[in-house]
């Protein structure tokens, strides 16, 4: 029995119609799932890479994996070896797989101050083979705040360490800079007594040359002995001197240059880091200045306080 | 159709409600940022910052004048005195006043009356002569001037100071009587109590003294119940009644002590 009068011009062909219409509803999902799937990479062939870590902290399943900023494959899957740590199975585009070599690297970082983190894949050196499927690489936890103030760390202490050794060494009687000031000391005094004798030599001389030219003559003598002694002392301890004196340049310039590259290092890293926290300290306060003026926080909220400052006949 | 009608008187119910969502719409930068500076220092002061409200007045005044807005200017310049004044910092405190007093810009009047109470307060409290302050603010200050009851009990103080009791109570009464806030009204009632005691009004001046103590607890203004104390210290001592007045004494002192302490560790004159 019909439902529906085919005499009406309307309901001629219904089924077709009908069917025709679920058809093509039906190629649509479909077309639309094939498109996302080409878009998420469904139909896309890869391959599994491993890697080991100490910890699975901070890994999750369908982390992106990173190569020079562009996605190149997830995290597939996570487990504990025989030894507790962290076995990480990541699914690379075979496209991609084909730049990275047998030394590459990944690493877990941050995108921004606030951002997910991404494991950031590190191509590997150009003479090394490229990377097969199913193979393992190394992994290295670093990227975040924490690893950055510990890099800091790690370069400041020995250089500030440096610094204070040379202070002390500065500052120690039997150290190098003091001995030296002291063995100056004594030959400037040395000179003093060399001037003194040749003073005396010269009265000699004055006085009486005819009685004393003898004795004269024996002082100067001595008076040049002296002199070459001491020309001879200060022959040898010069070369140690300047040596001392070239080490301790050294350390200095060591030290300097340890400290320049670990602010070399580390500013570029605080700066982007100060500019992102300032965004983001200006960003949460519109919102919360957009959220304190609407409906219900704004009836909730004492109205901000404006006009002249409280004051009376006392105050 | 019943249904239908109940869909349209939700629709219609809800949707005045949406409005309630929306944030108000967005003030020219240059222009929030100067209201959001000034509500910023409303809020150090009131917190009991004053060093930060003092900045923070001083950056709204610079942002009004760069504006061309002298009544904000004027106001922030206002503001900015009376944090200076309570950091101790008198000379400043004037010399951000002095513009609004003598230039022949368009403040309004009760900007440039507000603006001599608070010269002539300055004055008061430093001892010098304020008379020529407080006769300006008379002038500036008209008919629906909010200022006029302290403008009066300031004109009590300098009346007092002069040692012109009469006219001082003269002066408070009339303040009392025209006062529409409670801060004024316990002034009113703390410097007839004052010009009584000196006038030999002591009864009178007790219960004026018990008044201003009151509201000055309300109010929470320290200082000013040390005063009220010490001042009927003083009354019942006149009235022959030592061992209250002993008691008045200890407790004004220990205010006192208290407040010093606040002060030195918060800032001066940070407790009002």
């Amino acid at each position: 029995m019909k439902l529906l009068a085919d005499k009406d011009e309307r309901f001629k062909g219904l089924f077709i119609k009908v069917s025709l219409f679920v058809l093509l509803a039906l190629v649509g999902v479909m077309l639309n799932l094939v498109f996302s799937g080409i878009k998420k990479g469904l139909f896309t062939a890869k391959s599994e890479i491993h890697f080991v870590a100490d910890s699975g902290q901070d890994i999750k399943v369908g982390m992106p994996v990173k190569l020079s900023g562009f996605k190149i494959g997830s995290v597939s899957n996570l487990d504990l070896d025989d030894k507790a740590h962290a076995l990480v199975t990541m699914l690379i585009e075979d496209k991609y797989l084909a730049m990275l070599r047998e030394d590459a690297e990944v690493s877990l970082k941050k995108e921004g101050v606030i951002g997910d983190s991404i494991l950031d894949a590190q191509r590997g050196s150009d003479d090394k083979k490229s990377l097969r499927a199913g193979a393992t690489i190394t992994f290295e936890r670093g990227g975040g705040l924490d690893q950055i103030a510990q890099d800091l760390r790690d370069r400041l202490y020995p250089a500030l360490d440096e610094i204070n050794k040379l202070l002390k060494d500065a500052n120690d009687p039997k150290g190098d800079v003091r001995q030296t000031l002291a063995n100056v000391r004594q030959f400037s005094a040395e000179i003093r007594g060399t001037r003194a004798r040749v003073d005396h030599l010269l009265d000699q001389v004055n006085e009486g040359m005819s009685n004393d030219v003898r004795p004269t003559l024996h002082a100067v003598k001595q008076s040049a002995e002296g002199t070459a002694a001491m020309i001879a002392r200060l022959n040898q301890e010069l070369p140690g001197l300047i040596s001392k004196t070239d080490a301790t340049i050294d350390n200095l310039r060591q030290t300097s240059a340890t400290i320049k590259s670990a602010v070399d290092n580390s500013a570029p890293h605080i700066s982007g880091l100060l500019g992102e926290s300032r965004g983001l300290v200006s960003d949460t306060r519109t919102i919360l200045d957009s959220a304190s003026t609407s409906w219900p926080l704004k009836n909730m909220m004492q109205p901000p306080e404006q006009g002249l400052v409280k004051m009376d006949s006392h105050d | 159709m019943t249904r239908r009608r109940l869909s349209v008187s939700l629709l219609l119910l809800l949707t005045p409600l949406a409005g309630c969502g929306s944030a108000p719409p967005r003030q020219p930068a240059a222009l929030e940022q100067a209201g959001k500076t000034d509500q910023a220092a409303h809020r150090a002061m009131r917190d009991g910052d004053l060093l930060r409200a003092r900045e923070l007045f001083r950056q709204s005044m610079l942002m009004q004048q760069a504006l061309d807005n002298a009544p904000a200017r004027a106001q922030a310049a206002i503001n900015l005195a009376s944090v200076s004044h309570r950091l101790g910092d008198d000379e400043a405190a004037l010399a951000v006043l002095e513009p609004i007093l003598t230039e022949d810009k368009p403040y309004p009047g009760e900007l440039r009356a507000a603006a001599a109470l608070r010269k002539g307060v300055i004055l008061a409290d430093a001892g010098k002569p304020a008379d020529a302050a407080w006769q300006q603010a008379q002038q500036e200050c008209h008919q629906s001037c909010a200022y006029r009851a302290g403008i009066t009990n300031l004109g009590a103080r300098l009346a007092a100071a002069r040692g012109d009791h009469a006219a001082a109570l003269a002066l408070a009464q009339q303040g009392l009587a025209g006062s529409p806030g409670q801060d004024e009204q316990a002034n009113g009632l703390r410097l007839s109590a004052a010009a009584e005691t000196a006038l030999g009004q002591q009864d009178k001046a007790l219960a004026h003294y018990q008044g201003a103590l009151e509201i000055d607890t309300a109010l929470g203004l320290s200082r000013r119940i040390a005063a009220d104390l010490h001042g009927m210290a003083e009354v019942l001592g006149k009235l022959g009644r030592a061992g209250d007045a002993a008691q008045y004494a200890q407790r004004a002192t220990a205010v006192d002590e208290a407040v010093s302490s606040l002060s030195a560790s918060a800032g001066k004159r940070a407790v009002p």
